[in-house]
Order: structure tokens, then C-alpha cells, then sequence
């Protein structure tokens, strides 16, 4: 995939190959291979429990895999001399001494590094952090600010590589906005990123690439137009039902969807389809972010935990008790 | 570009790590004693121990010019003795075990993924605030000696530099042994408990078993710690012929690589594969 690079072209940051991780007989990492480009933002999108957290954790040198390969940069990270340099990591916001102030938290990770202290107000000024805010404990910080933190701790080694699990989590809209920003500015300086999200939306507007990943295994990969044209076609028409059931009876997949339905063809091969049965076409296009939400879910449906009726007959809020 | 042309910078999808040079180990010594000393608990763990070690020095320093006795330097630092050789291995211990209650060892061990350096280093920035805080003990212990002169008391100030050495070697075992049982147990309460008992209790059942089984009191001297490091404790005495000549090497080196050797194997065992969470 990246070996051939010739000049000009992409070039792998975080190549993962046959990677696999076992916790008994259950396997959270199946045969999981995947690269990560230099310039590009990589999204990992998966629901929760699908292996997301455990491959960047295998990245991040925490936790050993039973098989494959994960490098980062064509190391392994413990193969990488202070590794803070090349590759920021933020992997649980959360994990840091409450009793510490931000600021502490940082002027360890500079001094660690070998950074001189000025680095740490280079990095509070980044992620927005007031000197107020800095001096307080990380216990009274809010997850948002947390997560400013974290991110602000995995760029203070100015890496060519970033590695942030869930970093959205816990920001407003705002703060959404502004990290979509900074990752943006971050890979278009020729940075690789990957991140991770249990939330479509937040990946798609960010990602140049998409890996879905699900029950530990990749399930699509691709850019979001490539994901897209898998996700089939939107098809509405004045009868849409008849269409939908000459469609089936060509042994096309059909998926209703809003007032029409989305089925897994071409449009050309749709619109001769309507012309021959003579229907009426009103929307032909390709299957577009709600689709690509309808193909999330369908590609990670084995390993989603809600079923439909999301709570126990008996509940209040069961859906057949709401009458 | 022509097909042999060599692979352009970027073109091998690898970082160049050569300019890069590795964390020392000095830097990581010296983050790791900053983290002693940058949180409430560390600071206040140290606080109170000299807090401690003033309040009963005064009380001694008095007593001894009340009664007209003598006070000498080495009352006082035995005094300093037994509040350090309980509390430095706490700080010894919570310098392993916080990082893993408070999950700063993912952020830890991604900066520096080799962990036996990480571990070293926290052994070594233990030893150095350890013998930091006997520097204070022991300047408390020279303060005091003053104070009861002042207040009327005879004073013999004992230069004996042994005395301080073996004081010193005393304090830095425990701190040793309580850093090993903080890295075999990974957990602060349980860690301090055994140490705790390994101070208090584990003694008395050692000598309780030897006085019981006649084969366990012909083992007890290569297993028994106190025992082994008894001269140290109490050659301070006018009297005394202890000391380091005192010390039966052999059997002091089988109970230290018992008590510190084995766990802090063990735990560092458990350390390298473990699962950071």
C-alpha cells in the first residue's frame, strides 16, 4: 500500500498489519491491518467495545499483541528514542494525577522530553488554556478541558505522528469545531493523524480517511465518497413501494429508508430499472450522509449492543408501554 | 523519477530516529523526584515526617534537661529512625504504586516505553529524597542536642561517621524494601499493610516460630531482616560493640535478596508485561 511511494505521493505513518489481541477466548483485535498517511487525518470509527481503543493501545506500546505487526513511523514505539519527539499520544484524558495542576501535568512531559519550560505556555496558549485554568488542580477540570490538556500534552514534542483516542469526547461544539481546526492545520503541515470516535459525524467532517471497525475487525476502509458509492443508491419515486419490490425481484438489495429506500446498485442500473417498469423516478442520487450512517450501523450491527426495543418490557419507557 | 532512483526522504513511510537521542537517565531521575514532591501527598508525607521527628526531639530534649541527663546526637536520631523507617518506604512504595491508581503511567510509559528505566529511575529518586529527609532528620536530631544543652542538659555530640553510615543504611534497606513490595503489589493500601507488617508483626512471628521449631531458629538468621540488620539499629549505645563489624554479611545478603531481591523481581516482572490501563 505505502511501500511504492514514489515522490510527491503519501507517504504511511502508522502501518498495522495482521494485528491480533486475545483477552481469553474472546478476540478484541482480529487480524486488523490498516495504514495511516503523512497529511492526511485518519478516522477510526467503531461503537464501543469494537477494538478501537485496544489497537491504539498496542500502537502506544501498552499493551502487547498476540500477533501482527504495529508500527509507527516503521518502529515499533518502543524501538523509538524518546518516542514524545515523533509520536503525540492522548489516550485517556482522564488519566492523570487530580492532585496536579495542568501545568504541572505538562512541565513533567517537557521535562521528560528535554523541552525547555517555554514550550509549556506555547502549549497552554495553543489549546487555549488561561494561566487561571493552568494553575488549578486537573480534579476541578472539566472533561473539555481535559481533553485540551491531553491534546496539548501529546503536541508538546512537535510529533510528525498523533494518536488520539476519542478526543472529541467531552468538548462542546465549540471546542469541536476548534479541534477540527487544529487537526486540520496539523495534517495539511504534513502531520499523520489517527483518530478515533464511536460518533459518525464527528469522523466524517474531519477524516480524509475511514477505517470502520467492528466486532475487532475492519469492516470498510476507504475515503468517505468511496464509502459512500458502497453505501448504494437513494431511490425515491411517485410509487415507490412497486419500485422497491421490481428492484427485489431483480435480486437487488433493498433498505427502506425515509420516504424511499436505498438499494445496492448503480444509479444507471436503477434508472433503467425504473424505465423499464415504468415508474416514476423523483430522487435518484447516491446514498448520502444519512446513508453513510444507515452503512455504519449495518456494518457494525453484529456488535451493537442495543437491540431494537433499547429498554426491558415492564420499563416505563418500554416503547409498547408508552400507550 | 526512474525507477532505480533511490526512495525519496518521505518516500520510506519511516521516521529517522538516528538524530534523536535517547531520554537520560539522569532526566528521568530527576522527573521522577519532581513527582515525589508535586502533589499534596508527597509533600504533606514529607511535612509531617519532619513535623514528627521536631515534636518528639523536643519532647526528649526536655525530658533529658529536666532529669539532668546527657543527650547525645544519637538519642535524637534514633528518634528520627523510627518515624523514617516507617514513613520514607511509604513515600517509596506510593512513588510506584500512584502512577498506577491515577493512570499517569500511560502518559509515563509512552514517553519512555522502555519501563525497566522508568523503575530504576523511581528506585534512584526514592534513595534521593530518602536520604534528603535523613540530612533534615539527622539536622533536627544536631538542632536538638542544641536545644537541651541551652535548656541545662550535659550534651555528647558522637562523631563516629559509622554511626551516621550504618543509620543511613538502615533507612535506605527499608525505603528498598518497601519501593520492592510497592512494585511486586501495584496498589498503595496493600502495599503499605504488608510493609507495615513486614516492620511490625513479620518480627515477632519469625522469633515466635524460632523459639517453637529448633530447625526454623537454625534458618532464621539468613532469613530474618531485623535480625540481620540489628547491629545498625543499635550500635548507637556507649557500650555497644556493634557496627558494621558486627554484621554477619552472609547471612544480611540472603535476607535482603529475600525481602527486597524477590519481590522487586517479581514485581518488576509484572511491571514490564503488564497491561496499562
Amino acid at each position: 500500500m505505502c511501500h511504492r511511494a514514489a515522490a510527491g505521493s503519501i507517504v504511511c505513518m502508522i502501518t498495522v498489519q495482521g494485528l491480533t489481541k486475545r483477552y481469553g477466548g474472546f478476540t478484541a483485535v482480529d487480524d486488523v491491518s490498516f495504514v495511516a498517511r503523512a497529511g492526511q487525518v485518519t478516522g477510526f470509527l467503531g461503537p464501543n467495545g469494537a477494538g478501537k481503543t485496544t489497537t491504539m493501545r498496542i500502537l502506544a506500546g501498552l499493551t502487547h499483541q498476540d500477533a501482527g505487526v504495529a508500527t509507527v513511523g516503521g518502529h515499533r514505539l518502543q524501538d523509538i528514542p524518546n518516542p514524545g519527539r515523533h509520536v503525540g499520544i492522548l489516550l485517556d484524558a482522564s488519566a492523570q494525577h487530580a492532585g496536579r495542576t495542568g501545568r504541572e501535568v505538562l512541565t513533567l512531559a517537557a521535562k521528560t522530553m528535554g523541552l525547555p519550560g517555554s514550550r509549556v505556555d506555547e502549549m497552554l496558549e495553543l489549546v487555549s488554556l488561561s494561566d487561571d485554568e493552568a494553575k488549578r488542580r486537573v480534579r476541578n477540570y472539566s472533561l473539555g478541558m481535559r481533553q485540551r490538556l491531553g491534546i496539548a500534552h501529546a503536541l508538546m514534542g512537535d510529533p510528525q505522528v498523533l494518536i488520539l483516542d476519542e478526543p472529541a469526547n467531552g468538548l462542546d461544539p465549540a471546542g469541536i469545531r476548534w479541534m477540527r481546526g487544529l487537526l486540520r492545520g496539523y495534517a495539511e503541515r504534513g502531520g499523520a493523524v489517527l483518530l478515533s470516535s464511536h460518533l459518525l459525524h464527528e469522523v466524517e467532517q474531519i477524516a480524509d480517511e475511514m477505517l470502520v471497525i467492528g466486532r475487532g475487525k475492519i469492516v470498510a476502509a476507504g475515503t468517505k465518497s468511496e464509502l459512500l458509492a458502497s453505501a448504494g443508491t437513494f431511490v425515491k419515486a411517485v410509487d415507490t413501494a412497486a419500485l422497491a419490490s421490481a428492484a427485489q425481484a431483480k435480486g437487488l438489495a433493498v433498505t427502506p429508508s425515509g420516504e424511499g429506500f436505498i438499494v445496492d446498485a448503480e444509479p444507471q442500473a436503477i434508472g433503467e430499472l425504473a424505465l423499464a417498469a415504468q415508474a416514476v423516478l423523483l430522487e435518484l442520487r447516491a446514498a448520502d450522509a444519512s446513508g453513510l450512517e444507515d452503512l455504519f450501523l449495518q456494518l457494525t450491527a453484529d456488535t451493537q449492543r442495543e437491540a431494537a426495543a433499547a429498554f426491558p418490557p415492564g420499563s416505563p419507557y418500554h416503547q409498547g408501554a408508552s400507550a | 523519477m526512474s525507477a532505480t532512483a533511490p526512495a525519496p526522504h518521505l518516500g520510506t513511510g519511516t521516521f529517522d530516529i538516528s538524530g534523536t537521542a535517547p531520554i537520560p537517565l539522569t532526566r528521568l531521575v530527576g522527573v521522577e523526584v519532581r513527582k515525589l514532591v508535586d502533589t499534596r501527598s508527597g509533600r504533606w508525607l514529607l511535612i509531617v515526617q519532619a513535623a514528627l521527628i521536631a515534636i518528639g526531639s523536643l519532647v526528649l530534649a526536655v525530658v533529658i534537661a529536666r532529669n539532668d541527663g546527657t543527650a547525645a546526637l544519637f538519642d535524637f536520631t534514633s528518634i528520627a529512625g523510627g518515624v523514617t523507617q516507617l514513613l520514607l518506604p511509604v513515600m517509596a512504595i506510593m512513588a510506584v504504586t500512584t502512577e498506577w491508581s491515577q493512570r499517569t503511567n500511560m502518559a509515563t510509559f509512552t514517553l519512555e516505553p522502555r519501563r525497566g528505566r522508568v523503575v530504576l529511575a523511581k528506585a534512584l529518586a526514592a534513595v534521593l529524597v530518602g536520604l534528603a529527609a535523613l540530612v533534615v532528620a539527622v539536622g533536627i536530631g544536631a538542632l536538638m542536642t542544641g536545644v537541651s544543652g541551652l535548656l541545662g542538659a550535659e550534651t555528647t555530640w558522637d562523631p563516629r561517621p559509622e554511626l551516621l553510615l550504618g543509620f543511613a543504611l538502615l533507612q535506605v534497606m527499608s525505603l528498598l524494601i518497601g519501593f520492592a513490595f510497592g512494585t511486586l503489589l501495584l496498589n498503595t493500601p496493600a502495599a503499605i499493610v504488608l510493609y507495615i507488617a513486614f516492620y511490625t508483626i513479620i518480627p515477632g512471628i519469625i522469633a515466635a516460630a524460632a523459639s517453637l521449631m529448633s530447625w526454623f531458629d537454625d534458618i532464621r538468621p539468613w532469613i530474618d531482616f531485623n535480625m540481620a540488620i540489628m547491629p545498625l539499629s543499635d550500635f548507637g549505645q556507649p557500650d555497644s560493640e556493634l557496627g558494621f563489624g558486627a554484621i554477619e554479611w552472609p547471612e544480611f545478603t540472603t535476607s535482603v535478596a529475600l525481602w527486597f531481591g524477590l519481590p522487586l523481581v517479581l514485581g518488576v516482572l509484572r511491571m514490564l508485561r503488564a497491561e496499562i490501563k
